[in-house]
Parts: C-alpha cells; sequence; structure tokens
C-alpha cells in the first residue's frame, strides 16, 4: 500500500489517507490480535470487515451520513472509503469546553442520526463520539460499522444508546448532561416510541447493577 | 495510624490491619467458605461468617502484633455484595466501634479491590479491570470518581467460569494450585468450537456464553469446549480494553479482583500491552482474591479524609456502585 499515510490506529484497525483512483480517501485495515485464537481471530476480522461494508451501503440508501466504500479487500480486511473532512466529535467537544447550547445543538443532531439508523432497522453497536465526525459545514458522518447489525429489537436499539450514555459518562462527564438532553429531543423527533427505547435503557443499566440478585440467581441453584 | 479493615460481603470473611507507613499491611486472615457442592446459599455465607468472625479478628491482631486499643480506625466493607453476608461484616464493625470507642469507616467492596492494586503494583494512572466473581468492569480515575468505561452486560467473567465448571462436574474446588480448572481443562484441549461472542461498545455479555457452552459440552470435547469458552471470554474482555485503551490513551493497565490470578488471561494481557506500548500490572495473588486487608487499606485513606459513618447510619448496602462512591483522597 505504497503512497499512504497512517493516520491513526484505532482498537481494532490501522487507519491510513490516501488516493483511490483520485479519490480522497481512508484505508481502514483491521489487524490481527497475537492473543487472539488465530481461526476466532480471522472469523473476527472476516465478519466485522464484511458487516461494515454492508451496512454502509444500507446507511447510505437510507440516506444517512456515512462514508461511502469504494472498494473492500476481504483477504486482507480492509475497507477503503470516502475520506470525511471535519472533526471527529470526541475531540470536537474536549476543545470546546463549555458551550452549554452548542453542546445541546450538538446533541440533537447526534439524536437524529442515531434515530434515522434506528427507523432504518440498523443498530450501530459502537456508538461512541469516537465514531462520529462532525464535518465543518455542520453535517454529522457516522464511521466504524463493525459490531453494526440489521435489527428492530428495541433492545439493540436501547443498547445503542446505552454505549453512548456511557461514552459521554466516561470520556466528558461535565458536558453530559446538555449532550444527552439535546439527544433526547433530536432522537424523540425520528422515533415515536423512544420512550420505550430509554426505558429499555434504564433496565439495561439495572441488570449490571443488580450485583446481589444476579449473584445469587447464579448460585442458588 | 492503625486501621483494622473487615471483609464479608461474599464468600470470605476476612480481617486485615494495615499502617500508613511500610510495609502497610501488618496482617491479612481470611476464611473462606467453599460449598461441598452446588452453589452459596446466602444464609449459609451468613452462619459460616458468624461462626469464624471472631477467631479471624484475634488472628488478624496477633499477628500484627497490636492490640485493639491500638487501632485508631474499623473500616467495613458496606456493599455490594450479598445481604445476610454483609450484615455479619457491618454488625462485627459497629460492635467493635462501640464497643472500643473508635471511628468507623464504610468502605466500597470495589474500590477496596482497585486501592490495594494501587497500592501493591505501584500503578500510577492506570486503565483498570476489576474481574471477580461478582464484577467485570473497565474503568479509570478521572475528576473524583472511578469512571466505568464498560462492563459486563450481566454475569460476571469469575461467575461464567465458575458455574461453568461446577455444572460439568470439574468443580469444586474451582482453584488447583493457583490455577482455576477451567485453565487446566481448557490446556488439554484446543480445537475452537464456535460459541457465542458477543461485545457491545466496551460492554460484554456472557449469559449467553455460558448457555451455548453448557449446550456444547454435551456434545463436543469437554477440553475443546473449556478452551473455545475461556477463548472467547478472555477476547471479548481484551477487546473491549483495547477500546478503552484507545479512547483513554492510557499507558498502564491494573488487574485486580480474584480473577487477576489468571495464569492465561496475564499472557494474553502481556500480548495485548506489547501492541499498545502499554505496561501490565496485576495485584498479587495474595490480595487479588477477597480479602480483608484491602478493606482496611481503603479505609485508612478514605479516614485520613474525613470519610466516617455513625454506628446508626452504618447501613450496608448490596448495590453499591464504584461509580457512586466520591474518592478524595485522588486528586
Ligand atoms: N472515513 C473516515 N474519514 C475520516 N476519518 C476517519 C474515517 N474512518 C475512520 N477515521 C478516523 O479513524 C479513527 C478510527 O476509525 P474507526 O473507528 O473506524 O476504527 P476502529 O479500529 O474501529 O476504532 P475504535 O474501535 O477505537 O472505535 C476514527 O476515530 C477517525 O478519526
Ligand atoms: N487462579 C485463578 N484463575 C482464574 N480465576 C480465579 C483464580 N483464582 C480465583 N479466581 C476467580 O476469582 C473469583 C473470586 O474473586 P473475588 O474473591 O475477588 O471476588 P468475589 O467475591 O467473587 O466478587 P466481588 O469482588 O465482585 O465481590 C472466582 O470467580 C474465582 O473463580
Ligand atoms: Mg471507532
Amino acid at each position: 500500500m505504497e503512497g499512504l499515510r497512517l493516520i491513526k490506529r484505532g482498537a481494532e484497525s490501522v487507519i491510513y489517507e490516501g488516493y483511490f483512483l483520485g479519490i480522497h480517501a481512508i484505508f481502514k485495515k483491521r489487524v490481527s490480535k497475537s492473543y487472539r485464537d488465530p481461526k476466532l481471530d480471522k472469523e473476527i476480522n472476516e465478519q466485522r470487515t464484511m458487516y461494515e461494508a454492508r451496512t454502509i451501503y444500507s446507511v447510505l440508501k437510507a440516506g444517512i451520513n456515512a462514508p461511502a466504500v469504494l472498494f473492500v479487500d476481504l483477504a486482507n480486511f480492509t475497507i477503503v472509503m470516502e475520506f470525511v473532512e471535519g472533526a471527529v466529535v470526541r475531540e470536537y467537544i474536549d476543545g470546546r469546553k463549555f458551550d452549554e447550547k452548542g453542546l445541546r445543538e450538538l446533541g440533537e443532531k447526534i439524536g437524529h442520526v442515531a434515530g434515522k439508523l434506528h427507523k432504518a432497522g440498523i443498530a450501530h453497536g459502537d456508538l461512541t463520539t469516537n465514531n462520529l465526525i462532525l464535518k465543518d459545514n455542520g453535517e454529522l458522518f457516522v464511521i466504524d460499522f463493525g459490531l453494526s447489525k440489521r435489527t428492530n429489537d428495541v433492545e439493540d436499539f436501547a443498547t445503542d444508546v446505552h454505549v453512548l450514555l456511557r461514552s459521554l459518562e466516561s470520556v466528558h462527564p461535565e458536558a453530559k448532561d446538555p449532550l444527552f438532553e439535546g439527544f433526547i429531543s433530536g432522537y424523540s423527533i425520528e422515533i415515536p416510541n423512544y420512550k420505550e427505547v430509554i426505558d429499555t435503557v434504564r433496565e439495561i443499566r439495572m441488570r449490571g447493577r443488580y450485583v446481589e440478585e444476579r449473584r445469587s440467581k447464579a448460585s442458588d441453584k | 495510624m492503625l486501621v483494622l479493615g473487615i471483609e464479608s460481603t461474599a464468600h470470605t470473611f476476612g480481617v486485615g490491619i494495615v499502617t500508613d507507613e511500610r510495609p502497610y499491611i501488618l496482617s491479612n486472615i481470611r476464611d473462606t467458605y467453599v460449598p461441598k457442592s452446588g452453589g452459596m446459599k446466602p444464609t449459609d455465607l451468613a452462619r459460616h461468617h458468624a461462626t469464624v468472625a471472631a477467631d479471624v479478628v484475634s488472628q488478624a491482631l496477633k499477628e500484627a502484633s497490636v492490640s485493639i486499643k491500638d487501632v485508631d480506625h474499623i473500616a467495613v466493607a458496606l456493599g455490594p455484595g450479598i445481604g445476610p453476608a454483609l450484615r455479619v461484616g457491618a454488625v462485627v464493625a459497629r460492635t467493635l466501634a462501640l464497643k472500643f470507642d473508635k471511628k468507623l469507616v464504610p468502605v466500597n467492596h470495589g474500590i477496596g479491590h482497585i486501592e490495594i492494586g494501587y497500592l501493591t503494583t505501584g500503578a500510577k494512572d492506570p486503565l483498570i479491570l476489576y474481574l471477580s466473581g461478582g464484577n467485570t468492569i473497565i474503568t479509570t480515575f478521572y475528576e473524583g470518581r472511578f469512571r466505568v468505561f464498560g462492563e459486563t452486560l450481566d454475569i460476571a467473567l469469575g461467575n461464567l467460569i465458575d458455574v461453568f465448571s461446577r455444572e460439568v462436574g470439574l468443580a469444586p474446588p474451582y482453584v488447583v494450585n493457583g490455577k482455576h480448572v477451567i485453565d487446566i481443562c481448557a490446556d488439554q484441549g484446543g480445537k475452537l468450537i464456535d460459541l457465542p461472542y458477543v461485545v457491545k461498545g466496551q460492554d460484554m455479555s456472557y449469559s449467553g456464553l455460558l448457555t451455548a457452552s453448557l449446550k456444547a459440552a454435551r456434545k463436543y470435547d469437554l477440553h475443546d469446549v473449556c478452551y473455545s469458552l475461556r477463548e472467547v471470554a478472555f477476547d471479548m474482555l481484551l477487546e473491549a480494553t483495547e477500546r478503552a485503551i484507545a479512547l483513554t490513551g492510557k499507558r498502564e493497565v491494573m488487574i485486580v479482583g480474584g480473577v487477576a490470578a489468571s495464569v492465561s488471561l496475564r499472557k494474553k494481557l502481556e500480548d495485548l500491552a506489547r501492541e499498545w506500548d502499554a505496561e501490565v500490572k496485576i495485584v498479587p495473588p495474595a490480595f487479588a482474591g477477597d480479602n480483608g486487608a484491602m478493606i482496611a487499606y481503603a479505609g485508612l485513606l478514605a479516614g485520613k479524609h474525613g470519610v466516617f459513618v455513625d454506628v446508626e447510619n452504618s447501613h450496608i448496602r448490596p448495590r453499591w456502585r464504584i461509580d457512586e462512591v466520591p474518592i478524595p483522597w485522588r486528586a
């Protein structure tokens, strides 16, 4: 892969920047993990690469902003996709300190995008601020669909919301409240039964919390 | 300063005595309840703890060569844990506090695991994996609290390997010569069987894996099932860990809780750390599982910052999460 410049290292992939048929592109290559059983490693990387490419296609068809896939090299676990010029939301928030109104508006955009995905029957699977890119013109793009799935199960949608909320709590605790308020107002416009989703989020969070019940259930037989 | 700490949240009744200077830990005595078969019933646990409590307290004092009069504070794990077991520790702590006129320090059990990890590994600013029978948590300290990045959405990693081992007849005992029976069994296998691998963002789900593994155990070679279960369970955790490393940029990974004693987990973590140029810091086996010293030590830190509770308000907290606890002693 000559002419490529390594720009990022994600949890599961290395990200190169370059040109593909003259288009400014990202080359995302999933890497093998030395700690994993080789068979499991191959299965995971192959499946994630395939899901990501497929989901992006459905996402674009549903009119949601995501980088178009230009080429897939399954044997090398590599996807070539459009380069989205903008700021990763995680860094965007860190750089801005406390602008409540701006945060609420950003949250609203995230809510709209998440709602549109769910409306299209897609759960993202890793909906964190690291996987959202805000363009200079204000459009919000979603990336990293390796954990996504086609679904209409409220549980899967609620898990997306839970993962997002978790990333806000742990990475941006000071910005969480306006962001999440904004999120709900955007999300509720797309998803009329958003209350059911939010209730399920609460339920998911309680599951992890009920240490006592979980333990005695597992050991009481 | 001398602090006596009491642990009784689950299977172990433990008492430790610590001081605020080297060697810090003066004694660490425990008695763990192991049912002959099946799981732990809360009432059996409570009976066990109540039976051994007095002996464990006096042994801890004796080994530390101190008298209860020299002790400054009594620390007690008020949660999270199993109600009837917690109550025994709380009663012992209240009694000691009232009888000998000591202040009572409430300690969160998970914070105990984490603080003894910092003390014994020398970690400075780590990503923390708290892995035990009741918890599977990825956390880090940030602005006054431990923030949870990821955790199990259902059962804990330790619970998964324990219940599987028990149901297929490998346990009890769960640990033989420092190795978990799942590891012993897995090391004789090596063929990967398809089992559900479920990671959701930084969270993982283990209950589907348990069900599928128990089913697979009826069909395939048990060693291969042990191997596959272990690989899938640990790799899910490691993947979530990598996400947290990518997100936080931490260069130390500290492992605490009973599962930290796993040899195979250590090997995998070291492979992972090499890829991220990070360092793995694992709590020594003696302080990995539940123990009193960790409660005493977290109590010492809290007590120095004025965290006390009146005896009449020292209620047990079976569902007390680590991210609810203010940590005034870490800047
Ligand atoms: N199409 C794109 N345009 C611009 N930047 C991108 C694009 N795809 C990825 N990136 C950059 O690379 C980073 C990692 O990408 P991605 O999230 O897809 O990889 P990953 O290995 O799944 O990472 P993680 O698991 O840590 O989220 C992104 O946070 C972003 O900064
Ligand atoms: N050598 C070992 N390898 C793997 N797992 C181990 C080993 N030794 C102990 N464990 C596991 O550690 C767990 C017990 O951990 P610990 O005593 O810290 O916690 P607990 O009381 O069960 O839970 P918690 O700390 O969440 O209240 C059990 O699941 C046990 O199987
Ligand atoms: Mg990503």
